[in-house]
């Protein structure tokens, strides 16, 4: 039996007294898409940071290709970035304005010693050619390129190094719906042709439908639903994920139902065995 | 005059800076206490259109055409109507409630500051404040006027603007983008606000938006906006069903839906443009896949095919 790339345990993450993250597991098979659906404070972007090292869990384990992820020295959370890599919404913040973005998704090749010279350039290009870039935009700056654009620049930088998983914090969120379209159809390729695995974070539960095979549902820091992405679209078991997605604009869409569905579930206490506090403002 | 009926009449409007144009020859209007969606992608004028609405053109910009708001002339009224008009008839609700309210006033000062210009005496604006956060769903609406706009959330504080734009009850409701910074589940609460308000006050709604689905859902009527332009009008039941002009059609194709069968998406080939960059003729001929040669010699006028208004010389073929 294959190995899982990406093995999730126990995640809690808390900020002084409010619980981010509680008690998160999932496990990620290579080559599989996993998305993980909520609102603004579910957890799921806290849960993302956890994956790719940038904030630290207060209890449970991640391993990515059988390491498992600690982030205690420099070297340590180098060889990490090569088997994970992010990808986030606003691609601009992560590049440096003053460098083209081919110089940008030299970087990390030239960091990690993959390739120098005049290797190092028929990578890149390969890289621009494989999520449609021309060379002309390898030779811009990040503020010439639209925002599709410099999507497509962040992930062929992150392609560059070859990780075992990609994890996509709302990457399409803020792309026009042609765009958008453009790079789910890119990612859909990229994953058949080379096997890698995806963790795409989205509140949007098309997108999901459209880029993962599995998912979970979270809100207030918890799994709240798990399983193949078709069947929780098509039947889902919880309150809230029904309330998710009766609150997506369809013909003949019942607003007084979704406004009721959701003053039930806020009312109703969290199901028996969970202890969880939140720390909900009084006025949402 | 069929105009003095409308909430908004705009015709042929054309706007441009410099040598830079923006518009042309948008043709939109909302009749009292309709519903109707403006949609495009960045770039495609929506929001320009709607502000114009108000009067608010950017600087330097030569308008050509009508626009008619309550009668009322925008583009040739001086500023003492167009400041009467902002105050009484025409309101508008932007996509971030916290860059429209003064974080340093009190949400009843902000709720009572137009009933008050009106000549409300302030006993009277209060009560009336206090009603409109009731209608709004908030709780404790005698608290909430003591509170500040940051002790609110978004959703929240969204509401309260949608209040404070109803309290005059305008007769237009230009809406841009209010729900896109919200959770989806409180997306669904506010636009079932938003329209449960606006038939209650019979206030016209211009609702400005990217999100198709959305856009078809809410409203009667709905124009599609590509690079300046409008480029199909129809209604929003009709929409999905049947689309007239090939960026509606592709414009759907590219949308993943979670309703009926898992279907692939079609991506559409280039990137949404503004009018200034846009290729002569029709402005989607370059990303068009119906494009021939006489797309680019001229603008396709809009003509009715089925029950749509389109701006293409082959509609045809996109919906038989």
């Amino acid at each position: 039996m294959t190995e899982p790339v990406l093995e999730v345990t126990s995640l809690v993450k808390r900020f002084g007294t409010f619980t981010a993250v509680d008690d998160v597991s999932f496990t990620l098979m290579p080559g599989a898409s996993l998305g993980i659906v909520g609102e603004s404070g579910s957890g799921k972007t806290t849960t993302a940071r956890i994956l790719a090292g940038l904030e630290r869990p207060t209890s449970g384990t991640v391993r990515i290709a059988g390491h498992a992820v600690t982030g205690a020295s420099r070297r340590e959370r180098r060889r990490q970035a090569r088997r994970l890599q992010m990808i986030f919404q606003d691609p601009y913040g992560s590049f440096d304005p003053r460098r083209t973005v081919a110089e940008s998704i030299a970087e990390p090749l030239r960091l990690h010693g993959l390739c120098s010279g005049a290797d190092l350039r028929a990578r890149v290009d390969e890289l621009l050619d494989q999520v449609g870039l021309s060379g002309r935009a390898g030779r811009s700056l990040p503020r010439d390129l639209s925002g599709g654009q410099r999507q497509r620049a962040a992930i062929a930088r992150a392609l560059g190094i070859a990780p075992r998983v990609l994890v996509l914090d709302e990457a399409v969120a803020a792309l026009d719906v042609s765009i958008q379209a453009q790079i789910l159809t890119l990612l859909d390729e990229l994953r058949r042709d080379t096997g890698i695995s995806y963790v795409f974070v989205s509140h949007d539960l098309a997108v999901v439908r459209y880029i993962t095979d599995t998912a979970i549902v979270m809100r207030h820091g918890r799994v709240v639903e798990r399983g193949e992405t078709e069947r929780i679209l098509r039947s889902p078991r919880h309150p809230y994920t029904r309330l998710l997605l009766d609150s997506i604009p369809s013909p003949g869409w019942d607003l007084d139902r979704v406004a009721r569905a959701r003053r039930a579930l806020d009312a109703s206490p969290e199901p028996a065995g969970h202890s969880h506090q939140t720390t909900e403002n009084t006025t949402c | 005059m069929p105009e003095d009926h409308d909430a908004l009449a705009i015709a042929d409007l054309s706007l441009a800076v410099g040598a830079t144009p923006l518009l042309a020859d948008v043709t939109v209007r909302v009749g009292r206490g309709e519903t109707v969606g403006l949609v495009g992608e960045s770039g495609s004028g929506k929001s320009l259109t709607a502000r114009t609405a108000l009067g608010m053109r950017p600087r330097g910009a030569r308008a050509t055409g009508s626009v008619t708001v309550a009668g009322v002339d925008v583009l040739t009224a001086g500023r003492r109507t167009l400041r009467d008009l902002r105050r009484t008839r025409v309101s508008m609700v932007f996509q971030d409630p916290r860059a429209s309210i003064n974080p340093v006033r009190r949400v009843g000062d902000y709720l009572t500051e137009g009933l008050r210009a009106r000549g409300v005496p302030a006993r009277e604006a209060t009560e009336r404040a206090l009603d409109l956060l009731g209608q709004v769903g908030i709780r404790d609406p005698r608290g909430a006027l003591r509170r500040f706009p940051h002790e609110f959330s978004g959703g929240m504080l969204q509401r309260v603007v949608i209040a404070g734009a109803l309290s005059t009850e305008p007769d237009l409701l230009l809406a841009d983008e209010p729900t896109t910074a919200l959770d989806v589940t409180t997306q669904a609460e506010v636009v079932g606000l938003l329209r449960t308000m606006q038939r209650a006050h019979g206030t016209g709604m211009l609702f400005v938006t990217h999100d198709l689905d959305l856009a078809a859902a809410l409203c009667d009527r709905v124009y599609v906006m590509y690079a300046g332009r409008i480029v199909e009008e129809a209604a929003g039941s009709s929409l999905f069903a049947a689309p007239a002009h090939p960026y509606t059609r592709a414009l759907l194709e590219a949308s993943p839906s979670v309703h009926g069968d898992r279907v692939a998406i079609k991506a559409v080939r280039g990137r949404p443009r503004a009018l200034a960059e846009a290729p002569s003729g029709c402005a989607f001929r370059d990303r068009c896949p119906l494009a021939g040669d006489d797309c680019a010699e001229t603008v396709p006028a809009p003509r009715a095919h089925g029950t749509s208004r389109v701006a293409c010389l082959r509609p045809e073929q996109v919906t038989p």
